[in-house]
């Protein structure tokens, strides 16, 4: 860990305190009164002792970041933060946070927007109250990362104004670091999970057979090698010949998942990429300035159609069925047909870091179930008994629990609201 | 929430103190009843079980009330601004009580609270607001803590909360905390506090003092502040007698007999403090006045650290010396005892002295209190006057402070003042002289008796045949009070007293003068000096009728009556409040009346002090101390006059290269705006419009890419798109927008600044990725 640089700065604190000791000292001066003198040593006292202090405190810590595995778009991401003081003053009202690119603000010194970087909706603030001399403690900063993709950690930045607020230090600590963000997740309707997990990977419905040791199939004649056990004895006793049961194999559901990127354009045209609607009323302005989509309409499609697909993923894990996933128009790894968490986690990984901006045209050799594109295809009935379904992301809030909803709960280890846990209750079973 | 809590108890206690304290100092119980009581409601209705704060609307209303109540207060307290404003920071306070508080309001009630302690430090000198002062600045300094991490730990919660998405509900941050943080931040604060006291004795000491303070002057003359009732330097006869005045100790004195200190007399010694001579009385206006022919007569005396000696006594009359602590100078006056033969003060420079009529006043108008010492001789010294003018120099044109009146203020010489002075009466001067004459008759004189035994007489006759009473009689018509009180009511307080004996005394040609001044009485047993107080305050008659025509004390009041006025009952409350004006006492004298001189002696103290402890003659911290100690003078001399002169030459060219800097940036600016050829009235509004461009600029400089200075925005935009159209679409957009505002007339509404915040974010976005 490097210990960066470390900057004082005077904030407004500091200098409405200074203009009162100003204002103090002439009245005492112009009207000579003992009182005033008193209440100017005063004020000078605690100037002194907040630039003793501020020079004094933060000058052994350390901090050390601590980042969870991944996080997911709009989900609550806690960044965690191993602070030690190795001091003997304590350090009061710390505030931990994280910067990026050159300047002080990022990306350069003073401007208008240097605000949080590209993939997070604002900065990460943690607050320590407190931290004696000696003493290590764990804070966390929340933050809600905005886009997929890599999420790249530069800067650590703590800073204190403790006691009175008139001289800020700031310590910045260079700390690289990355965290792969996955797309946003939604939860799936149950009705199009189950449809789809009925079908295996050429789109036909699935088939028990022979061979396993599930659920009764059939009965033929005892094999030498056979089980005593699979012996159907009612059955011998009644022919004379050994006759043997046969068990159905486990065939979990399948499924592969094909990402088409290619028809991006022709999806526009139809409409899709749409800006999410803004909500009415007085909360429009707040929304407005806080979450500026500004990609294209095409990335925007895109975005959408990747989210569609790490959902049907990880609803498609959570339900046991086995997946596997393909992207067209943008360079992917193709995933075979499998159940695992490592599996999935490294489908979410690619999908986070897919590129979409370098197209490809390389067809990976596979027979699909699903499709999704960034255009509209609404799932029904009829469409599900054919060989290949299309999923259209533009019809994405058509699949979805609570389209409108900021977070998803896929991934999340919070539970449900009890507001919330009606609504999910109340979603039919099966299609 | 504990330290929200726990910080909002605090707040509410400062203000509370602070209110308190203000109408302590003031002094107002009305005020301190009314504002305490609804500033107490406050807590229940805003922080009480079913507590809420009011309406936004009706803090508004309340503020405006407020605004007008000054206007109005301004004019009730005669135009006195430390008043009236610090009432109108105590309305506007307790009104933010009731209202929703976010930090903003908190932080107004910590600096209207910290304005109205300043304000009210400016009205009080005594020991009790001292003390709450005290207690004031440690509950601020806790307050101000908690404060800040109340106000820290918001602003984290905040920026969580604008970076959450929307309906998430982001909780405050819990408080991260080491072990043994409560002991931590107590002994911080406690660490904070003690080196903000220190400081500030420190700085208290070394601090100079120009010793002419000019508000409080005016504060000791409001009529509020300084009730009439107590000394005063007329006499009006129609108005309250001085007798009726509070118990709020004036002075402190203590008397010595030849450098030996003079104990308690059993019997109840007292004194006659004299303050005012008056020796004009007004028929009109009934009321007793110094002349204006005493002010060119006042000598404008410099006193020396060692005293200045007034008259030369022969040697076998021995000296009374009294030291006097003044708790706060009113009016400029300096209270004696006639014939002053000696002056010192560690307070004071100069003094004004008139040998006349023995008026001392000091050269000085700040605030606070005055030590000084005087004497005189133990008894009647026989033509001292004569010593005074062997003494002291030749009167100078001195601007006397005293009231002057018309065209009796021209300087007369020695013989038409031995002529005129004291000796005019005329308010039925035929009646009062057959009443003297009548009254020397029953006790066997008559005129031609020496003027001891008449002057003897006519106050024995006051003293014995009249009837002491507080109260004013009813004047009927305009009958004049002295004549009245003399043959009507032959009751009356002290003012009338001397008065009656002074018209008495003038009917029969034998000068007299009121004197106005205080009874000193009251001994404090565990100060060992006597107390004076503001209903001690009294008045008597001067006369010329001791040996050698020297000015004689008359007082004409019953004493009986006049000393069971005064009398204190002793019980266990008088040693308790002996010993609380002890304290003060010494307050007064360690803090209170601490000025240049007083700094001087303690530096030039420190100094031996630090001498004798580390064995040089002279060390840098001596030197420090001993530089502060001269840092007056040095003020006064050439070398500290050279650096400041300059120290604002050097401030002035920082301020004219400052000022040269901002001229060639604007230059630039508007050069870069295109709007040169605008007229000055609108570039002002344009230029903050077009701000974004400017910023769009300098991040575009910053990578590389300058304008040349002959190119239009709109080509060098056009230049850009065509190297990089996925770079550089923004500045495209921003320029655009430029050409919009500047020649467009189109306004920087809310959808184009939201424009232009994105635009200004994702061109910068595209150039820190290309960067890195």
């Amino acid at each position: 860990m490097k210990h960066n640089r470390t900057r004082y700065s005077l904030g407004h604190g500091g200098l409405v305190y200074i203009v009162t000791t100003g204002l103090i000292l002439g009245a005492a001066i112009y009207t000579q009164a003992n009182l005033l003198f008193w209440g100017f040593g005063l004020m000078i006292g605690g100037l002194i002792v907040s630039l003793l202090l501020t020079i004094q405190t933060m000058r052994k810590i350390e901090v050390r970041r601590l980042l969870p595995a991944h996080g997911v778009v709009r989900e609550h991401l806690a960044v965690r933060y191993h602070v030690t003081n190795r001091s003997w003053l304590p350090v009061f009202s710390m505030t931990i946070s994280e910067n990026w690119g050159r300047g002080r603000s990022g990306w350069k010194r003073s401007g208008p927007i240097a605000e949080s970087p590209y993939r997070l909706r604002g900065r990460p603030y943690g607050w320590v109250m407190h931290i004696g001399p000696q003493q290590s403690i764990q804070a966390e900063a929340p933050c809600w990362p905005a886009r997929r993709g890599p999420l790249r950690f530069e800067r650590i930045v703590v800073a204190t104004s403790f006691p009175f607020g008139m001289v800020r230090k700031l310590v910045e600590f260079d700390q690289s670091a990355e965290l792969v963000v996955y797309p946003r997740l939604f939860r799936m309707t149950r009705r199009l999970i189950t449809s789809l997990s009925e079908m295996d990977v050429s789109g036909r419905k699935h088939v028990e057979r022979a061979g396993g040791t599930e659920e009764f199939f059939g009965l033929r004649e005892y094999r030498v090698g056979d089980s005593l056990k699979m012996v159907d004895w009612k059955r011998t006793a009644r022919t004379g010949e050994m006759v043997a049961r046969e068990m159905t194999q486990p065939t979990p559901p399948r499924m592969m998942v094909l990402l088409d990127l290619t028809r991006t354009a022709e999806a526009v045209e139809a409409g899709a990429g749409r800006p999410e609607p803004e909500p009415a009323g007085r909360r429009r302005r707040a929304h407005r300035r806080r979450r500026e989509d500004l990609r294209s309409p095409a990335a925007r499609a895109e975005d959408r159609a990747i989210s569609l697909t790490a959902s049907l993923i990880c609803d498609a894990y959570f339900h046991g069925c086995q997946i596997g996933l393909a992207v067209i128009g943008a360079a992917c790894p193709v995933f075979s047909v499998h159940h695992s968490l490592p599996h999935r986690t490294r489908m979410l990984e690619a999908l986070a870091r897919l590129d979409t901006s370098t197209p490809t045209t390389a067809r990976p050799d596979v027979t699909p179930s699903v499709v999704i594109w960034p255009g509209n295809g609404r799932w029904d009935a009829k469409t599900a008994r054919a060989r290949v379904v299309t999923l259209g992301a533009a019809d994405m809030d058509e699949y979805i629990v609570n389209p409108r909803s900021e977070t998803s709960t896929l991934l999340s280890r919070r539970v449900l609201p009890a507001s919330r846990r009606d609504e999910v209750a109340q979603l039919p079973l099966t299609g | 929430m504990q330290l929200i809590f726990l910080f909002r108890r605090f707040v509410f206690a400062q203000v509370l103190l602070g209110i308190v304290a203000f109408c302590i100092a003031e002094p107002n119980p009305g005020m301190l009843l009314v504002a305490g009581a609804i500033g107490v409601l406050a807590w229940y209705v805003t922080e009480g079980p079913s507590g809420r704060p009011l309406p936004r609307w009706v803090i508004n209303l309340a503020s405006l009330v407020a605004v007008g109540w000054l206007l109005l207060d301004l004019k009730w307290q005669n135009w006195q601004v430390v008043i009236a404003m610090g009432h109108f920071t105590m309305w506007l306070q307790i009104i933010l009580l009731y209202a929703h508080k976010s930090n903003r309001e908190y932080a107004q009630l910590l600096v209207l609270s910290l304005m109205q302690m300043v304000g009210a430090s400016l009205l009080s000198v005594s020991m009790l607001y001292g003390v709450m002062l005290a207690v004031y600045c440690v509950i601020a300094l806790i307050t101000i803590l908690l404060f800040h991490l109340k106000s820290t730990s918001d602003r984290v919660w905040e920026a969580n909360r604008a970076a959450a998405p929307r309906r998430s509900k982001v909780m405050r941050p819990e408080p991260v905390v080491g072990r043994g943080y409560r002991w931590h931040f107590r002994f911080t604060s406690i660490a904070v506090g003690l080196v903000c006291v220190a400081t500030a004795v420190a700085v208290f000491v070394v601090m100079p003092r120009t010793g002419d303070g000019r508000m409080a002057g005016d504060l000791a003359n409001n009529p509020i502040t300084s009730p009439q009732a107590g000394f005063s330097q007329q006499v009006d006869l129609k108005s309250a007698p001085l007798s009726e005045g509070s118990k709020q100790p004036v002075l402190n004195m203590t008397v010595s007999l030849a450098g030996e200190p003079l104990p308690q007399d059993p019997e109840g010694r007292s004194f006659l403090l004299r303050g005012a001579a008056l020796d004009h009385y007004d028929p009109d206006s009934h009321r007793w006045l110094r002349s204006g022919s005493m002010n060119p007569r006042d000598l404008d005396l410099t006193l020396p650290p060692g005293g200045v000696r007034l008259a030369e006594l022969p040697d076998d009359v021995p000296e009374h010396q009294a030291a006097i602590t003044l708790r706060q100078i009113d009016l400029n006056t300096l209270f004696t005892i006639a014939p002053v033969t000696y002056l010192q003060s560690e307070n004071i420079g100069r003094v004004g002295f008139n040998p006349i009529d023995q008026q001392v006043q000091a050269q000085r108008s700040g605030a606070g209190a005055v030590i000084y010492s005087l004497r005189w001789p133990s008894r009647v010294v026989p033509d001292l006057e004569s010593r005074y003018e062997e003494e002291l120099p030749e009167p100078q044109a001195h601007p006397g402070i005293y009231p002057r009146h018309g065209a009796m203020n021209r300087r007369l010489t020695k013989e038409e003042i031995e002529a005129q002075y004291a000796r005019k009466w005329t308010v039925q001067r035929d009646r009062i002289a057959k009443l003297v004459t009548d009254t020397l008759q029953e006790r066997g004189l008559g005129l031609d008796a020496d003027p001891m035994r008449i002057a003897e007489a006519l106050t024995d006759h006051l003293s014995t045949g009249f009837r002491y009473a507080l109260e004013n009689p009813q004047i009927v018509g305009r009958q004049d009070p002295v004549v009245e009180f003399l043959f009507d009511h032959r009751r009356g307080h002290c003012e009338l007293f001397a008065s009656g004996l002074a018209a008495m005394l003038r009917s029969v040609d034998i000068p007299a003068r009121v004197i106005t001044g205080y009874r000193v009485s009251e001994y404090n047993r565990i100060g060992g000096y006597y107390v004076v107080r503001r209903s001690h305050a009294h008045a008597w008659v001067e006369a010329p009728v001791g040996p050698g025509g020297a000015w004689v004390t008359l007082d004409a009041t019953p004493p009986d009556e006049v000393a069971a006025e005064h009398a204190v009952a002793r019980n266990w409350l008088t040693s308790v409040r002996e010993l609380y004006e002890h304290i003060e006492f010494a307050w007064i004298k360690s803090v209170v009346a601490y000025d240049q001189r007083t700094r001087e002696a303690v530096l030039t103290q420190i100094n031996q002090s630090i001498g004798e402890v580390t064995d040089e003659r002279e060390s840098w911290f001596g030197r420090i101390i001993a530089w502060f100690r001269d840092l007056p003078q040095l003020w006064r001399s050439d070398q500290i006059s050279y650096t400041l002169a300059g120290l604002i030459l050097i401030a002035i060219g920082l301020g004219v290269a400052s000022l040269v800097r901002t001229l060639v940036v604007r230059r630039r600016r508007l050069v870069a705006l295109q709007l040169t050829a605008m007229p000055r009235s609108r570039r002002r509004g344009l230029t903050r419009k077009l701000r974004f461009y400017l910023i769009m600029l300098d991040m575009l400089e910053r990578h590389g890419y300058v304008r040349p200075q002959w190119q239009s925005p709109f080509s060098f935009a056009q230049e850009l798109a065509e190297a990089n159209p996925l770079r550089f679409d923004p500045v495209v957009t921003l320029t655009e927008l430029f050409y919009e505002i500047r020649f467009g007339h189109r306004d920087l509404d809310d959808d184009r600044r939201q424009k232009i915040r994105a635009h200004l974010k994702q061109l910068e976005h595209a150039l820190a990725q290309r960067s890195t």
